[in-house]
């Protein structure tokens, strides 16, 4: 493959622990909740998935069952913070993702080798794998990029034509309106964000696939590049992949820059940069795209009050 | 789905309802009942606790103790969800309307359950046009709620409850944000509705609803019950006394009638852009003279926040111009038009009068700390702030008069003094109200009253901004009507027919625009006279 | 209460006779009670952790303890590192008091650091020490706050979250740091960069440790911020937009002015704990986050000072001596350093959680 096909075809690839991280977010911010949280909740996930992996004589797939079960755990410890404790979503987000940190630094330590590794079987898609100039880069991935695709399909359709998705809206951006027409809010919330959680730790099993082990904190701020990404897209699941796809060519640079002639001379620590100051850039474009309007807010039912 | 066109009504009766908050005590050992086909009116002043009754029989709030029974059967109700599967409905006095939902949306909110994973867009609008027709309903399912006016928006919400089934309808103070015109609609809507079987409560502090339209009324003071009457056994005056506990006194202009002054303050064009289109002012124009109050009327939603806004320094004006005494104060920031003399009391004080984690003393200097004073050496002093906010406190009679508490353990009335001392101890020529009574008491809105009426003797130029009609008759010397961000009616208030005022706040042109120009041309020519 | 209201009815219990004693303003002895039970929790939590671990809750304890506190050189060590907790804590406080959202300490202190090293490197030979210190801190203060301008700047104009973009000049900081490592002032095979100049390092000021002028600098920041923030007009502004920005704007306060000036001061509080940790602690720049995070760990710190600038001290003690203590614990335990961390968050955590540290909000208008 030439240069440029190898620098999409990896981008797709780093795309995809972006993308769920993103698709989750999406789904938990529109229903008025701002995960933080998030980075941590993908390290969480990488480091289950290589637990998983670790214990599971090396498969892939206990480690996305593990890293599975792990959104789960975090989904509903958040929950309980962020919509039943009501906490202030941002701080604890934050301290949440150094929880994260140290715990999984800490524990790795025991439970994980830093050298096992395991990846997703890569399934070249028959007939389209063999369309000239493409057919190498998009068809040829691994099956998570494939399930990112149907699963951002999915969210789309769970925000615009479900009930769910309906009420989600609702709560985000008027809860007491939902409230007052009988809906109950914390419970939406709740699964939202249990929801978003499982598909961001799922992310984070792709991160620990793709990387070949477990490092200390290699999220690296993935995850808050996903925030980034929810914004940019204003919220939908199909402007989200083209946003993720974006970024995962940035990250991709850095791999393929020697290759690439112009980019030779680039610095690799400017490339590193890149994503980051992408976000930054993005962020300008972006201007006008408004956060629900009760995002972050926590809420108080007017039943619980004394 | 159950949407019956004939509400078949419920007796409710509610006893001994009591609910006690950290401070007050809401509603203690209530009682209440309701007839099927009846108009009971919940009658009392601002913080009697009407609304924490009716969110308790809507669900929304638990009650401490009491019960109600609904037909001879005690019920608990478990929340909203639970008062709506029993027809009972509320429509709160700020509409639980989404603002970027269409009218099916909000009003299939909440109708089926949220794992039910089929929407369609165009199904749900199908529905709720069927339903609104069945149910004699004028609207339209596809519009966004943004895009409708507050009357519709009324309209919307109380069909949204009629779309599930309830029979009991309790609406909260209704008419707060609407014209004499579509409070008549709503009246017929809600007789009509009678008729078939619903009851109705309706939350106001209004006599003269309860007089019109109201077949039984309750009176609550200070969380307790006062009377139940039925209709014909009481008039105003007695419902007044009841509801206050006192004899009211009219508060009546006596000021001077101010002579043909030159205008001091001038507002000329004026456009000023809103999120939505009926919101916005479209070229407005008027002058205020010195010792003069002009009011303006209209029903809320038609540019009114908007002009405050521009004429506070808060907004962005597009085009026009504003001239205090021949110069030009377009678009100059909020801290310089109060140096200029422009004060301003906003609109609900907590969210824009007011920082209610701060002290009294530090509300009170919120404009002066920004503009440099209490400075020295480029640290503020906290004594003579405080010193400053006794004197003031004391003129103002504001209770109690310490100024280290922090705002929001004022009641309303006298957090609204601190505003307004605030704004009128400062020096100024030209002063902005915004509702300024708005949830506030009978007796501090008698004191806000005098406070204007005392501005106006100094020779200040007041705009006063209201959608209370009844407090712009009493005061104001002239009254424009703001429609859809237009100016749709002007005339000085000793020569104004309340009609055309209604007519123009509706919106009904013709007869209102042909009063607009004689009256103007008859208020010019005696204007010129004088 | 208005007039002739009802007596409310004497309300007995526990919980209620404790709610009403209070020892200062807004402590009560209640909220003291779920203070200590939230730090009972943590340590109960963190001991449970340990068994899993293979270690006893004893002897990490007296490991942490001895780390932090156990001679006197051990008191410098924490109080050095108290310092830089003090300065980042302060670069998050102050936004804060702004609702502002200053995430990015860590970046802005990482930008000062680097800034430090580069100029310490540069400067002229014959420059008196003191004279070179102070030019490197403020050099390293502008640093910071210019770091800290973008996402100021990107919240007046566009109203950008701040949470993303302060994050992201964090991870572009240490990037950078990363670089000035490997390529720009690279120290043979160690994982820093080379040392700055010896006359340009703070002197010592208590023999026997390593405390240096870094300390006292520290705790004017402190005293600073806090003059600031209760005595002037700017501190005025700041508290007023943060608690309610509608109705400071309503009196001619600039919501957007706040914004940058907040994030500018902010930022320079954290390059100031980047001079302090490169010429008062390290005397070179390492690398940074996930291996250092004083920027994080700030955050921490002005929560539980709630977001007082006096209170941030004794805070940021408890957390240094968090810090240097879970140090000690790996040579006595073997665990990694970042245990501490756990630590920290958890206790934090359950702080919120317990809802000791709050903050206001207005509903959601229904305009």
């Amino acid at each position: 493959m030439s240069p440029v096909q190898t620098l999409f075809s990896l981008g797709i690839a780093l795309m995809v622990p972006m993308l769920f991280a993103a698709l989750g977010e999406l789904i938990i911010e529109k229903a008025g909740v701002l995960n933080v949280g998030i980075e941590g909740v993908m390290l969480i996930g990488a480091f289950s998935a290589a637990v998983g992996v670790n214990y599971g004589n090396g498969s892939i797939w206990i480690g996305l069952l593990i890293a599975i079960g792990s959104g789960i755990v975090c989904g509903i410890i958040l929950a309980l913070l962020y919509v039943r404790l009501g906490t202030d979503q941002i701080v604890t987000g934050i301290m949440f993702n150094i929880l994260a940190f140290g715990l999984t630094t800490t524990l790795a330590v025991k439970y994980v080798h830093a050298s096992q590794s395991s990846q997703f079987p890569d399934w070249d898609i028959p007939g389209l794998h063999s369309i000239p100039g493409i057919g190498d880069v998009l068809f040829s991935q691994d099956v998570l990029v494939y399930a990112s695709i149907v699963i951002a399909a999915l969210v789309w359709y769970l925000t615009r034509q479900t009930w769910f998705g309906l009420y989600s809206r609702a709560v985000s951006e008027y809860p007491r309106a939902a409230e007052s027409a009988g809906l109950n809010v914390w419970r939406l919330r709740y699964v939202a964000v249990i929801l978003g959680c499982v598909l961001t730790a799922v992310g984070g099993a792709e991160l620990f696939a793709n990387s070949g082990g477990f490092v200390a904190g290699y999220t690296n701020g993935r995850g808050f590049i996903a925030l980034a990404i929810v914004v940019l897209a204003r919220w939908n699941a199909f402007y989200v992949v083209a946003a993720a796809l974006l970024f995962g060519v940035a990250q991709a640079l850095q791999f393929e820059a020697d290759k690439l002639g112009f980019l030779g001379d680039v610095p690799s620590h400017v490339l590193i940069a890149l994503p980051y100051i992408l976000v930054l850039v993005a962020v300008v474009f972006a201007r006008g795209s408004r956060y629900p309007a009760a995002v972050g807010i926590p809420f108080r039912p007017t039943r619980s009050s004394t | 789905m159950r949407y019956t066109s004939l509400c078949m009504g419920h007796h409710i009766s509610m006893r001994g309802i009591t609910k006690a908050y950290a401070e007050t005590i809401a509603n203690d050992d209530v009682a209440f009942d309701l007839a099927p086909g009846e108009v009971h009116a919940l009658l009392g002043e601002n913080g009697a606790g009407k609304t924490t009754l009716m969110n308790i029989l809507f669900g929304m709030v638990r009650p401490d103790a009491g019960e109600i029974k609904l037909d001879d059967g005690v019920v608990a109700l478990s929340g909203p969800e639970d008062a709506l599967e029993r027809g009972i409905g509320m429509v709160h006095q700020h509409f639980m309307l989404v603002q970027d939902f269409t009218v099916a949306e909000s009003v299939v909110l909440g109708t089926e359950s949220a794992f039910n994973l089929k929407l369609r867009r165009k199904n749900i609008e199908q529905r709720v046009a069927e339903a609104a027709e069945r149910l004699r309903f004028d609207i339209d399912p596809s519009q966004r709620i943004r895009d409708l006016p507050i009357d519709t928006q009324q309209r919307v919400e109380i069909f949204k409850l009629l779309y599930r089934g309830a029979n009991v309808l309790i609406l909260d103070e209704p008419t707060s944000s609407l014209g004499p015109a579509q409070i008549e609609d709503l009246f017929t809507s809600l007789s009509s509705l009678r008729e078939d079987g619903c009851s109705i409560v309706i939350v106001t502090h209004k006599l003269n609803e309860v007089m019109e339209i109201a077949d039984r009324v309750t009176i609550l003071r200070t969380g307790r019950n006062v009377a139940t009457e039925q209709r014909g056994n009481y008039d105003e005056r007695a419902l007044a006394r009841m509801m206050t506990g006192s004899e009211v006194h009219d508060v009546t202009v006596t000021g001077e009638e101010y002579e043909g002054k030159k205008p001091i303050y001038q507002v000329q064009d004026l456009v000023v852009h809103a999120g939505s289109r009926l919101n916005a002012v479209h070229g407005v124009s008027f002058d205020v003279r010195p010792g003069e109050i002009v009011g303006v009327a209209g029903v809320e939603g038609n540019g009114q926040r908007e002009l405050v806004d521009a004429l506070a320094g808060v907004a962005k004006i597009e085009s026009g111009a504003i001239l205090l005494d021949g110069e030009n104060i377009t678009s100059r920031s909020a801290l310089d038009l109060r140096r200029r003399g422009v004060s301003a009391i906003p609109e609900d004080r907590q969210g824009w009068g007011l920082v209610t984690d701060m002290t009294v003393a530090e509300n009170l200097a919120l404009t002066d700390v920004p503009a440099g004073r209490f400075n020295r050496n480029g640290f503020l002093r906290p004594k003579m702030v405080r010193k400053q906010a006794r004197q003031v406190l004391e003129e103002y009679d504001v209770r109690p008069p310490n100024p280290d508490l922090p705002v929001r353990s004022l009641s309303g009335g006298n957090q609204q003094k601190v505003v307004i001392a605030r704004e009128l101890s400062r020096d100024h020529r030209v002063l902005i109200a915004a509702n300024p009574t708005q949830g506030v008491d009978v007796g501090a809105t008698e004191y806000v009253h005098r406070r204007l009426l005392e501005d106006r003797a100094e020779g200040k130029a007041i705009v006063l901004v209201s959608i209370d009609l009844d407090e712009l008759l009493k005061l104001a010397d002239r009254i424009i009507v703001l429609f859809r961000g237009k100016l749709a009616y002007q005339a000085p208030r000793n020569r104004c027919s309340v009609d055309s005022i209604a007519l123009a706040m509706a919106g009904t042109p013709g007869e209102g625009a042909e009063i607009t120009e004689r009256e103007a041309a008859a208020a010019a020519g005696a204007e010129t006279a004088s | 209460m208005t007039a002739g209201s009802p007596a409310l009815p004497p309300r007995h219990g526990l919980e209620e006779r404790l709610r009403s004693l209070t020892l200062a303003r807004g402590i009560t002895v209640w909220s003291l009670l779920r203070v200590i039970a939230a730090l009972a929790a943590t340590l109960i939590i963190f001991a449970i952790l340990l068994q899993l671990l293979g270690s006893d809750f004893g002897t990490a304890f007296n490991a942490v303890i001895d780390s932090a506190f156990g001679n006197s050189f051990n008191i410098g060590q924490t109080l050095m590192t108290a310092s830089l907790l003090i300065a980042t804590g302060l670069a998050a406080a102050i936004p804060f008091r702004a609702q502002l959202w200053n995430v990015g300490g860590e970046g802005q202190m990482w930008f000062g650091a680097f800034c430090t090293i580069g100029i310490a490197l540069n400067l002229p030979k014959g420059l008196a020490p003191g004279l070179s210190v102070a030019i490197l801190v403020i050099a390293s203060m502008v640093a910071g706050a210019v770091w800290g301008l973008v996402p100021g700047i990107l919240k007046a104009t566009i109203n950008a979250n701040e949470v993303i973009t302060s994050l992201m000049m964090t991870f572009i900081a240490i990037e950078l740091g990363n670089w000035a490592i490997d390529g720009i002032w690279p120290q043979g095979a160690s994982n820093e960069t080379m040392s700055v100049p010896a006359n340009t390092l703070m002197p010592n000021i208590w023999s026997g440790t390593l405390v240096t002028w870094g300390l006292p600098l520290a705790l004017i920041a402190a005293i600073v911020a806090w003059a600031v923030m209760s005595r002037t007009k700017l501190g005025f502004e700041i508290r007023a937009v943060g608690l309610n920005p509608q109705t400071a704007r309503m009196n001619g306060m600039s919501v957007g002015k706040v914004a940058i000036v907040t994030f500018a001061l902010g930022g320079a509080f954290a390059g100031l704990a980047g001079s302090i940790f490169i010429l008062g602690i390290n005397g070179a720049l390492p690398a940074g986050f996930p291996l250092n995070n004083f920027g994080y760990l700030g955050i921490a710190v002005a929560l539980v000072a709630r977001l007082s600038p006096l209170w941030i001290i004794p805070s940021a003690v408890l957390f240094a001596g968090l810090r240097v203590g879970s140090d000690g614990l790996q040579a006595s335990t073997g665990l990694s350093t970042t245990v501490g961390q756990i630590l920290v968050a958890l206790f934090v955590i359950l702080l919120l959680a317990f809802r000791l540290i709050r903050f206001s909000y207005p509903e959601v208008a229904s305009r």
